[in-house]
């Protein structure tokens, strides 16, 4: 694989944590891969199903959610609902094909800035030996 | 080589040529699918794609204008696009252009002659068959393995785009006749020199378009007969499972939410008891005859007879051809031809303040 | 405790005896069933009286629309006052169950009578039919014998849940013989209540019985065969595009899901609309694009909302114009969804469906 090769991830974060850590991150000058595009989303429940397989479709190479540690989300249940949801988006890929390795659900707080760190470079190094989403080159979407 | 091969290898030389010569930067135009089981437009943007299009599908899944509404309905084309596509299509590109549902700014409309259509499932069922039965349509026109909507239409040469492509009695090659001044422009800007409707070529289109009339009219006189009266229509529309598949192929199909998808037409249980004691039973889903005729009252003046919906109904009913009986007498009532004229209002938005008295109450 | 009654007559001459009954005492103010209609095909359709209930075939091997949706446009504004007998298939019932977790049916107004499913034939296979004698032929014998019929849509022949769950009253078809005297099992309080009146004789009967036995292995099988039909997962991306590729985005496999819940569909939403430059700029990312686009995205979207409830009743197969083999994709797709959360849609009326709930400590291997 192409050594150069970054991949595109779409990462929704939670305003209330992973947001925040990703800016702690940031304003501890940590370094980074620059694979990421961040969308904030108020809560890692508010990302629909739709989010996730459109941001494949349309040629993201991975897709991340975070979202605050499970207990702590700010609207108290909403990230246990998203995990539901998250598990049923990955039994859905993996039962059509659609690589499953290309989303991930991360839970990051608000002091986490190493975490989200870690989490961008490893999904990033995973995303890197996957290789480029194919969905990207189609015609016939 | 193929008469298929032949129009599609000189369409493709055509479109390069002028895409070339800056006539416009995109082309919307059929291409087969990888499965090589059906066919779909593609927007190509990069003209190595070009080779594989096939501007004279033998069947076509979605039809030209659903497919521009659905690309240009929310905003217009940054680029300037040529569109290839049949008569039809292309006269329902206009009247959608005038309910302001495709923008067609920045658009060069492509008509080809139409040697008529398959029937899409029969197609599918056994492409390779298809083509061969596809390849018999183009050199015999007329030939009845199209679809019945297509034995009777006798807009098949119309030249309804801009620029019109000429395969009739054009013997191994293709004309490109324009159209209008734009079309005329364009041809000009890219050096091509404009084909024009030779003797023969129209000799062959009024001895075809004479079949078809009669077609027509043997068609029309069928139709006239089942479609007699409120059970005669019921009768037509007994299986329909009320599924709206019809509605969903239209081009014409306007709304963008059905009124029959809408919350107006479901009532409470106790409403459907009632309605059901009246005549001891109540067939559901109810309203099937209010859905067919609904969208004729919104669609019939422009049907352009494409026989989208027929393609799209699952219990195969004859939807285009009922559609399209009702529709031509509605479109004569106004004189209307739709998809004709691009400045010609659709007959609804517009009145004259004496006109259709026959229609009034003499009381 | 369920009961297995013999009736006197063969199974659609009993079940119309019983609703008639059922009519005449008042016990219900209509029946939901399918019936012949004055223009000569099969529909369901709301009885109110006896003299039209004589038009019904409430065992007819089709399924034009699936019942659960009818019963959504039926009581979806307001349930009915009065209760309503129905007489539907086990994947109906089990979709029934479904909507009524999703408060878009109300099954405590309903009776519910299904039977044991020999499968329905797929709707034009059956409303086209040029020998409609041979078929129902067909379809007596296989259904006596509990055996696989080539020609039933290809869903039924591959069907988990063939005997209804939690039916008032199972009429037993598989390894019967349709035409001589039937067995109805009455599974609920409500039933004998209802039936009360009539005269039933007991019977000795076992609603597992050696056909049903049979039956349900060979179809675990073809279920399997079904399932492994397509190039999925393994093709992947291009697996998909070679299934999917010949839709034609009509949306009639959504329009007749009974599953399919939304009231305004997402795809048929202005959110699901762009501007041409969106169009162009993928074009320009891959050469050229498929127009109008998101078949993909339509087909795996809409398993995002079904996945978890499709019962693989096979509505969706038979009202494609493109003839693809949905069930193959979203019963097995739904079903590995399902699987996950351990649960079976329409199997237990009070279990929530997965998505609505959680549990704190679940799900771990999903986190990273
Ligand atoms: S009603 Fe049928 S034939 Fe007429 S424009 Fe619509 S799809 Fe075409
Ligand atoms: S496509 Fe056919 S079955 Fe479906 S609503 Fe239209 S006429 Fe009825
Ligand atoms: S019914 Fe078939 S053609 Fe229509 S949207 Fe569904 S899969 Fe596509
Ligand atoms: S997706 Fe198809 S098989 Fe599943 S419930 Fe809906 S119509 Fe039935
Ligand atoms: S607020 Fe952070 S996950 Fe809910």
């Amino acid at each position: 694989m192409n050594e150069e090769f970054t991949p595109k991830i779409v990462g929704f974060l939670c305003n209330w944590c992973s947001y925040a850590g990703a800016d702690l991150a940031g304003v501890s000058r940590l370094q980074m891969p620059p694979s990421l595009r961040t969308i904030r989303v108020m809560c890692s429940s508010r990302v629909d199903p739709l989010f996730i397989i459109k941001a494949l479709l349309y040629g993201a190479d991975g897709v991340l959610i975070a979202g605050c540690h499970p207990g702590d989300c700010h609207y108290m249940k909403g990230n246990y609902y998203a995990r539901r949801r998250f598990a049923m988006v990955k039994s859905l890929l993996e039962a059509t094909g659609f690589e499953p390795e290309r989303v991930q659900l991360s839970w990051v707080s608000a002091s986490e800035g190493i975490r989200f760190k870690e989490t961008i470079e490893e999904f990033t190094n995973k995303l890197r030996k996957l290789g480029r989403n194919k969905a990207a080159k189609k015609v016939f979407v | 080589m193929s008469n298929y091969d032949i129009i599609r290898k000189k369409t493709i030389e055509f479109l390069k040529k002028a895409r070339d010569a800056g006539c416009f930067k995109h082309i919307l135009i059929p291409m087969e699918i990888p499965s090589k089981e059906s066919f779909s437009y593609v927007l190509i943007k990069d003209e190595s794609f070009l080779i594989d299009a096939s501007p004279l599908p033998p069947v076509n899944p979605v039809q030209g204008a659903k497919v521009l509404s659905s690309l240009t309905r929310r905003g217009e084309l940054t680029g300037k696009t040529a569109a290839v596509m049949r008569p039809c299509e292309i006269r329902a590109v206009i009247e959608l252009g005038k309910l302001g549902q495709v923008k067609l700014e920045n658009i060069v409309l492509i008509s080809i002659d139409c040697p008529g259509l398959l029937p899409f499932s029969s197609y599918t069922a056994d492409p390779e068959k298809g083509k061969a039965r596809f390849e018999k349509v183009i050199g015999e026109w007329g030939n009845d393995s199209i679809r019945p909507v297509c034995m009777t239409c006798t807009h098949f040469a119309d030249k309804a785009g801009d620029i019109h492509i000429g395969i009739i009695e054009n013997n191994n090659d293709i004309s490109v006749i324009p159209v209008n001044d734009r079309g005329k422009a364009l041809l000009e800007q890219c050096v091509i020199p404009a084909g024009k409707d030779t003797g023969a070529r129209e000799t062959k289109i009024k001895k075809e378009t004479d079949k078809r009339q009669e077609n027509l009219n043997k068609s029309d006189d069928e139709l006239k007969n089942s479609l007699q009266g409120l059970n005669n229509l019921d009768k037509m529309f007994a299986d329909c499972i009320g599924c709206y598949n019809c509605m969903r192929a239209c081009p014409i199909c306007y709304c963008r939410l059905c009124y029959f998808n809408s919350e107006n037409i479901r009532h409470e249980a106790d409403e459907y008891i009632r309605r059901a004691e009246a005549k001891g039973s109540l067939r559901f889903p109810a309203d099937t005859l209010l859905f067919h005729s609904g969208r004729m009252t919104h669609m019939s003046l422009s049907c352009v007879g494409c026989g989208a919906c027929e393609d799209a109904c699952p219990v195969s009913i004859p939807v285009a051809r009922i559609f399209q009986f009702i529709a031509r007498q509605n479109q004569a009532l106004f004189a209307y031809t739709p998809g004709s004229d691009r400045e010609e209002n659709i007959p609804l938005v517009v009145y004259k303040e004496s006109e259709l008295e026959d229609f009034e109450d003499s009381h | 405790m369920a009961e297995i009654m013999k009736l006197k007559k063969s199974a659609d001459a009993g079940i119309k005896d019983i609703l008639k009954y059922l009519l005449e005492k008042k016990k219900v103010t209509g029946a939901f069933l399918l019936k012949k209609t004055g223009a000569g095909s099969v529909h369901y359709s709301l009885v109110t009286n006896n003299d039209e209930m004589e038009r019904s075939v409430p065992f007819a091997p089709v399924m034009p629309e699936n019942a659960a949706r009818m019963l959504t446009i039926f009581m979806k504004q307001k349930p009915p006052g009065e209760p309503l007998a129905v007489v539907v298939r086990p994947c109906e019932l089990r979709a029934l169950v479904e909507l009524s977790k999703l408060g878009q049916v109300d099954l405590s107004q309903l009776f519910v009578i299904s039977v044991s499913c020999p499968g329905v034939y797929p709707i034009k296979t059956y409303l086209k039919a040029e020998k409609p004698d041979e078929l129902d032929a067909a379809y007596k014998k296989s259904a006596a014998n509990g055996e696989i019929q080539k020609d039933l849509r290809a869903t039924c022949n591959a069907c988990e849940h063939f005997l209804p769950i939690g039916a008032d009253i199972t009429v037993l078809l598989v390894g019967k013989d349709m035409d001589s005297a039937c067995d109805i099992v009455m599974n609920t309080e409500k039933a004998r209540d209802y039936l009360s009146g009539m005269e039933l004789k007991k019977a000795e009967e076992d609603t597992e019985s050696k056909a049903v036995v049979s039956l349900r292995k060979k179809r675990d099988a073809e279920r399997e065969k079904l399932f492994s039909s397509l190039p999925l997962p393994d093709a992947g991306m291009d697996g998909l595009i070679q299934v999917l590729g010949k839709c034609i985005q009509c949306y009639g496999c959504r329009s007749v899901c009974p599953i399919c819940y939304c009231t305004l569909c997402y795809f048929d939403s202005a959110n699901n609309e762009s501007p041409a430059p969106i169009s162009e700029n993928e074009a320009g990312k891959r050469g050229a694009v498929k127009v109008p686009s998101d078949t993909l995205f339509y087909h795996l979207g809409r398993i995002t909302h079904i996945g978890i409830s499709c019962v693989g009743c096979g509505a969706c197969s038979d009202v494609c114009p493109a003839e693809i083999p949905l069930p193959a994709l979203y019963y097995r797709s739904g079903k590995m969804i399902q699987d996950m959360f351990e649960y079976t849609p329409g199997k237990n009326r009070d279990e929530e469906r997965p998505l609505s709930v959680f549990k704190e400590e679940e799900l771990g291997e999903y986190e990273h």
